[in-house]
């Protein structure tokens, strides 16, 4: 799991029936000091997180379709929770 | 998941299990933000109809089998899922960064 940043949203109208319905969003993974950091991935959200959002992704497949509640959706990266803050031993 | 365009196509005589009558693309991985070719091409199989010079998301490992097996619509639902370890599984209409 990793904290990032939400950072924006995609839409498809042609797309996978495992994906019906499903929010997708854009985050950018964020390094210890809250700074983006990496490539930006497409996760799916039914959380309800926005743009500007700092969230936990699970990028495992398995644990990714409990969230959705779907045995068979083909997702890797799903919003698993909205981070309220984080906090680091010897930081503030 | 990541962002791809479409820029070939794979046509193979020979396949493996379950790999019959199954499109097989050739896209090249894009960076989300800048657009920009991310990586070497790979092979993907598809599930959406893409075609050449389209841009789309794919999702991939042992995700990507889960793509094809089992959904409504496959001819040979039953029969076993092909051996892929990408698959397109969207067509990307637009997008909107903060």
């Amino acid at each position: 799991m990793f904290v990032a940043k939400v950072i924006g949203n995609v839409w498809a109208t042609r797309r996978h029936p495992g994906l019906k319905n499903a929010t997708m969003l854009l985050a950018k993974p964020l390094d210890a000091d809250g700074k983006p950091a990496g490539e930006a991935q497409l996760v799916i959200d039914n959380q309800g997180a926005g743009v500007g959002d700092t969230v936990l992704i699970v990028d495992e497949g398995g644990s990714a379709r409990k969230i959705l509640k779907n045995s068979k959706a083909p997702v890797r990266a799903v919003i698993a929770g909205i981070v309220d803050k984080v906090h680091i031993t010897g930081k503030d | 998941m990541k962002q791809a365009k479409v820029i070939g196509r794979v046509f193979c005589s020979r396949q493996c299990c379950g790999m019959e009558s199954k499109t097989l693309l050739l896209i090249q991985p894009l960076d989300w933000e800048t657009d920009k070719p991310s990586g070497d091409p790979l092979v993907a199989g598809d599930t959406v109809g893409a075609g050449a010079g389209e841009t789309v998301f794919f999702v991939a490992s042992r995700e990507a089998i889960l793509a094809f097996e089992g959904w409504e619509g496959e001819t040979a639902a039953k029969a076993a899922p092909p051996p892929v370890d990408a698959a397109i599984v969207g067509i990307i209409d637009g997008k909107k960064f903060n």
